[in-house]
This record gives C-alpha cells, structure tokens and sequence, in this order.
C-alpha cells in the first residue's frame, strides 16, 4: 500500500461530506462539527488559554467556513483547511488581546539539543565520546499511561512555544498526517520536522523527570 | 586513541535523528548507520522506544468530546442562515 | 510488522517491499551478521534482484526459510569469546608498554569480574585501551554491543586492518558454530 493512498482516501469522503454541505445537508454538518469541534478548541488553547475564548473562536471558524465553503478547492483536506482558518483567527485573536506573537513564532528557534549534552560522556573520553553516559530506563507502561502522567504529557505540551504546540498537537495528540499539517499550518516538511522534533524532545525531558522522580 | 576508523554514528548524533527516522525521512544510507547504532547501543534503542511511547501517549490525549447542547443549538442555527434556510 | 512464519514443509508467504529506490525487503548477508545480530535469528530467502547498499541486501521481496535455532543459547559462547580476544588483545598491549606486573595480574584472573575490575583499575591509571576489556565484559549481556567493543579494541595497536580481521573472526565464529552457509 503506497503512502498515497489513505490521503486520497479521506479526500474521496471529503468531496462527498464538502457537497452533502453546500446542500445543506444538517446531519453532514453535525457530523463534521462532532468530529471536529473538541480538537479545535484544544488547538484554539494553543494560541489563547481561555476556555470561553477559545470556544468563541472556534464558533467564529465554524462561521467563516461555512460563509467559505462554496469556494473550497478541495487542494487540501477539509480539516486542514478548516484549521487554518482556526490557527489564523485564533492568533489574530491573542494579537488582539495583546499577546504578542512574533511573525517567526512557527519558525525554528535557535538551536536546542534534543537531550541535555550532559548526559553524554564528553569528547575527551578515551573510547566513546559522545555515547551515553547512563542508558536511559525503559518507562513502565502503566506509569507512562496513568493519569497524573498524561496529566503531565498535557502540561508539557501546553507549555511549548507556540510553533511546537502547534505541531504536537496536530501531529501526535490528533493524529495527523505530516502532509496536513504543512497544508493547514503552511509549513515546509523540514520546518514541521523541526518543530516536531524540539516538540518531542521537550515533552520527552517532562516523562522523564516526572518518571525518574517515581522510580529513583 | 588510533583514529583509524571512520567516525561511528555517535549517540549524541543519534537522539537528533529519531525524529527524522520515525518519519521515514533518512535517506538509506543514513538509515543504515542509525539501525546498526542500535544494533550497538541498547541505551538509544531504548530512547527510540520512549519516544514511541510517549507518542502513543500523546495519542490518548486526543479523544473525542461530547458537543454541549448549547453549542450545537447555535452551529445549526448558523448552517441553516448560511444556507439560505 | 510480524512477517509470516514457514509451517511445516510449507514455505512461508513473501512479503513484498515497498517500491523505490533503496526501499524493499532489507537484510544481511553472513559477512556482516555481526553487524546486525539480535535475540532472535533468521534465515531469509530473498527474491528478485539483490543489490548490496553498505551493510545491507536489499530485495524487492523475501520471505523466512527457519528460526537458526542455536542462536540465542550461542549468545553467551559468542560474547565469552569476543571477550577473550580483547583479554589477549590488552594483555599484548600492557606488554607492550612495559606493565609486566599489570599483564601478569590480569592473565592470572579467571573471573570474569575480577577481570572487568583489574581491567578498569588499569585504564584509570593512564593505560586507556585497558578499559575496553572493561566495557566488553561489563556488556557480556548485549551480543552486539560486545562484537562491537570487540572490534574497536583491536584498533588501537592494530588499526583498521584489527578492526576488520576482529569482524571477520566474529563471522567465521557464527557461520562454524550456527551451522551457517556462505549466502547463494
């Protein structure tokens, strides 16, 4: 199965969902609404951390999607579409509320090691410089999954720079391909992979402390 | 120390290619050194499996919620003015 | 992915690579099975072209021929004597330098801790390539790991022609004792 084929999978339903819409058809809306609306207010938080803004910029997305539905080309998927309307009210909203979002916040930041450069031997060592200097301790799956640790995981994440946020989020707590991600956020591959790639590792550095703490 | 091996993948450089090895995007050559760095290294073999992991995690985080009766009330509201009915 | 197992006389089914350039069925010919080695061991038949890229075979399907049962009981036999080799290795060294006293020490420890302690004992004291018989016997339990120890400590003195002789006395040990034929 070539990599091609889920994405022309979900836009086949999409141009069927997209013309049942233009229709009017009410049970075609509310079912993209259902699909929709709970990931699109937690990727609103992203940008705006109240719960009441967030749900009114999502409300707004939903207006202006439905004002822009007769002209969606179909390039994209529908959700990407849908969330970059999302990520472009949603920031003009923070802008507007007096958070101040610098234009490079979706670039790369300077450059920030995935692990702290201390948990490797150091490049005088006589045999392996530049290994571990302690392997790191598998993660107990029930711990990984209980509850106070995904609380964790949440609040890693809450707490990355606005362009990582953006592509965690999408990425992995939502399921996305890469592919919708660059579409919705307009990302290059290789900006998304970067940001991906710091999203993870800061995440990662939150388990790990949070798992050492337990299991010293 | 004799230099007269060629540079080994290192694990330093290893941990900055996880992400780019779990999209698929190391090209084969680069690919082949980092799978057999594993083969070397139980300590990045396990830091490639917390990453999954943490992934997988991350995933549980996303589930659906309910629509509160509100809300829906006033989407559909909002279809039916934007379609003419 | 699991691939599908042989039962029987049945051959197993192939599984397909995906297509493009340098994507396909990967694995490794006996030369460099040390490079590869895991807990489990299997011989794979290949079909299609075969093109060799660095370490690896790559093919546009295979399919599993048998477990190579001997394997994971050979591990420890397999690393005993990678660990060996390194002994001789840093003994030849420490006679090198001049460190009778700590040569003789060392060729007179059989336990294999007492020798990891002595080996890291004198590598702290300045004679580096000694903790190589320290790390290959710390990382007895990683077959890969120690094959690996193994062929790096042969380059201190010897090079890269140590390193490649260690690897090819890794090869020659697994394909006489695994029972393993050359690849056809």
């Amino acid at each position: 199965m070539s990599a091609a084929a889920p994405e022309l999978q979900v836009l086949a339903q999409d141009s069927h969902l997209v013309e049942a819409l233009r229709a009017g058809d009410e049970r075609a809306f509310l079912g993209l609404v259902r699909n929709l609306h709970a990931a699109m207010i937690r990727f609103a938080r992203g940008f705006l951390h109240s719960h009441a803004t967030a749900e009114d910029v999502v409300q707004d997305t939903w207006a202006v999607v439905l004002e822009d539905i007769d002209r969606f080309e179909g390039r994209s998927t529908l959700r990407s579409w849908i969330f970059g309307i999302l990520a472009n009210l949603a920031r003009t909203r923070a802008t507007r509320d007096g958070r101040a979002i610098p234009l490079s916040a979706l670039g790369p930041e300077q450059d920030e090691p995935a692990v702290d450069p201390a948990e490797f031997l150091s490049p005088t060592h006589p045999r392996w410089a530049g290994h571990w200097a302690k392997w790191p301790e598998p993660w107990p799956e029930e711990q990984l999954l209980s509850r106070e640790t995904l609380a964790h995981v949440r609040d890693a994440i809450d707490r990355l720079p606005e362009g990582q946020r953006a592509v965690i989020q999408l990425r992995d707590v939502e399921g996305w391909s890469s592919q919708e991600v660059c579409e919705s956020l307009g990302l290059s591959e290789i900006n998304q992979r970067v940001l991906l790639h710091r999203a993870r590792s800061r995440v990662r550095r939150e388990i790990a402390r949070h798992v050492e703490r337990r299991n010293p | 120390m004799s230099r007269a091996l060629p540079a080994d993948l290192d694990c330093i450089v290893a941990v900055e290619q996880v992400t780019d090895y779990l999209e698929g995007a190391l090209p084969l050559e680069a690919r082949t050194e980092f799978e057999q760095h594993l083969v070397t290294c139980p300590g990045c073999l396990i830091y490639l499996r917390q990453v999954r992991a943490q992934v997988a995690a991350s995933g549980k985080l996303g589930e659906a919620q309910p629509l509160a009766e509100d809300v829906t009330r006033k989407l559909l509201e909002m279809f039916h003015a934007s379609r003419g009915g | 992915m699991p691939w599908p197992l042989p039962s029987g006389s049945a051959r197993a089914d192939w599984v397909e690579g995906a297509p493009g350039d340098g994507k396909g069925v990967h694995a490794c010919s006996v030369e460099d099975l040390p490079y590869w080695f895991d807990q489990e061991l299997w011989e794979v038949e290949l079909g299609g072209p075969v093109t060799r890229a660095g370490r690896q075979l790559v093919a546009p399907r295979g399919r599993l021929v048998g477990r190579i049962a001997a394997w994971p009981a050979a591990q420890d036999v397999f690393t005993h004597a990678c660990i060996e080799r390194t002994r001789q290795r840093v003994l030849e060294g420490l006679l090198e330098a001049g460190c009778t006293e700590d040569a003789e020490r060392l060729a007179a420890q059989h336990d294999l801790d007492a020798q990891r302690d002595d080996a890291f004992a004198i590598a702290a004291s300045g004679l580096a390539f000694a903790g190589y018989l320290f790390d290959a016997i710390r990382r007895r339990p990683y077959p890969g790991l120690c094959a690996y120890i193994a062929a790096n400590a042969a380059a201190p003195r010897d090079g890269r022609r140590g390193h490649d002789e260690e690897r090819a006395t890794q090869v020659h040990w697994l394909t006489e004792h695994l029972g393993l034929t050359r690849d056809h």
